[in-house]
């Protein structure tokens, strides 16, 4: 990577470490168009599985920077990106997974770690999965809970109940069964 | 996971122990290999949770950022010469005699996605302390899915009921009752009534299902605008569903 490139990446990890939407909306828009268009040629995808495909790599890139996983790149943004989409596609082709979420993606991208870390990697898996396929009155009440900060008073008025003793008792519950299935997956 | 439990480590992770708390927690966490593994997956589950709706969100803005790209007006091009008047009336007319053709299924079509998306909301009131047997009784045939009984008990506790939340609930409840059942008015009246009252008790649960109404009655310009009322608020509880569900949508048109 040139200087200019060392540069430009340290400006993004910079930045999307403050956490700045409009510069995430114009680095997305950046790599979009030579992303889909690369790939609906050649792996001829149509346009809006090409999208899906460029949305599921930046979703990657990003937060492999925001959370600190991805702190230096030995190639250009745009490189690492089509990296990613390759991998991805390859593994798609060789039908051993469907890729569905960022878990999914850089448990093969991060293959090379999986060794020190298999266990911790394998257990966001499943909670990954076991989180996906939560249905309501738990989603909300976790979401708006653990995610969006919402006290218990305020969940407890949007969603209809009238205690908050009963929000509680109902997050209670719904963390056990994640917590059941949880148990139950990796045993 | 018992809700002291959850609530000790909800604590411990928010600093909120005390010093002698603090120390009988760690001093726990040494001697208890299962209370271990509770605060181990609590952390596990909670950073779970924070990372999936982060990530959704994100998701969901770039769907957000192709829209604003693809409203942008495109370049206009003077060039109607006869074989590109050819080529953009091939595709109108065939888009159209798709839409005639397929008019005869728009009612399977509505039918579908409504089974797809449609879940009787919870009873998230029946822990409300209240004396009122026939509301207790209702909730009891919902929660049986004896719907027809549902709609007769809501029906004697509305000619009664004074107090607004407990209306609000009533009528929220036989929406459910019949929707559930297929009576399509009487549960758009119902959620309108209750989306309209200043009360603000079940007003996004019940936006979502009035669009779900829609939907099953293929009215389509009602869905259109229910959904973008819906996903004027990105805090809107049914933000999520809505947005899958106006995918769902475009790809059938």
């Amino acid at each position: 990577m040139n200087k200019k490139q060392e540069a430009l990446f340290e400006e993004v990890v910079r930045q999307i470490g403050s956490g700045d939407e409009g510069f995430a909306k114009q680095l997305y828009q950046q790599y979009k168009d030579r992303f889909v268009s690369w790939f609906m040629k050649q792996y001829k995808l149509n346009q809006q599985e090409g999208l899906e495909l460029y949305h599921r790599c930046f979703l990657v890139f990003y937060y492999q920077v925001k959370r600190s996983k991805l702190t230096a790149l030995s190639s250009s943004i745009e490189t690492y990106l089509f990296g990613i989409g390759k991998k991805l596609m390859m593994k798609e082709q060789a039908k051993e997974r469907i890729f569905q979420d960022l878990a999914d993606a850089e448990l093969v991208l991060a293959n090379h770690d999986i060794t020190d870390q298999e266990d911790q990697f394998h257990q966001q898996l499943i909670v990954r999965q076991i989180l996906k396929n939560v249905t309501d009155p738990c989603k909300s009440i976790l979401t708006l809970y653990y995610f969006r900060n919402f006290s218990l008073e305020s969940i407890a008025n949007r969603l209809g109940y009238q205690s908050v003793g009963a929000v509680k008792k109902k997050k209670s519950l719904c963390l056990k069964n994640i917590r059941k299935q949880l148990k139950n997956e990796i045993d | 996971m018992t809700m002291e439990h959850n609530e000790l480590i909800e604590a411990y992770f928010k600093n909120e122990l005390s010093a002698e708390e603090l120390k009988s927690f760690q001093e726990r966490l040494k001697s208890e290999m299962e209370f271990a593994a509770e605060v181990e997956d609590y952390q596990l589950i909670t950073e779970g949770i924070k990372q999936v709706s982060e990530e959704t969100d994100l998701l969901e803005k770039m769907k957000t950022w192709d829209e604003e790209v693809s409203a942008k007006p495109q370049r206009t091009i003077f060039l109607f010469t006869p074989i590109r008047i050819a080529a953009v009336l091939a595709p109108i007319i065939l888009v159209s005699a798709f839409i005639i053709y397929n008019s005869s299924n728009v009612s399977s079509d509505g039918q579908d996605l409504f089974e797809t998306y449609f879940i009787p909301y919870d009873d998230v009131v029946s822990n409300r302390s209240n004396d009122d047997t026939d509301f207790r009784m209702a909730m009891s045939a919902y929660n049986s899915k004896d719907y027809n009984k549902t709609v007769q008990l809501f029906d004697k506790v509305l000619e009664t009921e004074q107090d607004t939340e407990q209306v609000i609930i009533a009528r929220f409840y036989q929406a459910m009752a019949y929707l559930s059942n297929g009576n399509l008015d009487n549960s758009e009246t119902l959620l309108n009534a209750v989306v309209a009252a200043k009360n603000p008790l079940f007003r996004e649960v019940s936006e979502w299902y009035l669009l779900l109404v829609y939907i099953k009655g293929n009215q389509n310009d009602e869905a259109d605008r229910q959904i973008a009322q819906i996903l004027t608020n990105s805090d809107h509880l049914y933000y999520q569903q809505a947005r899958l569900l106006k995918e769902d949508l475009d790809k059938r048109e």
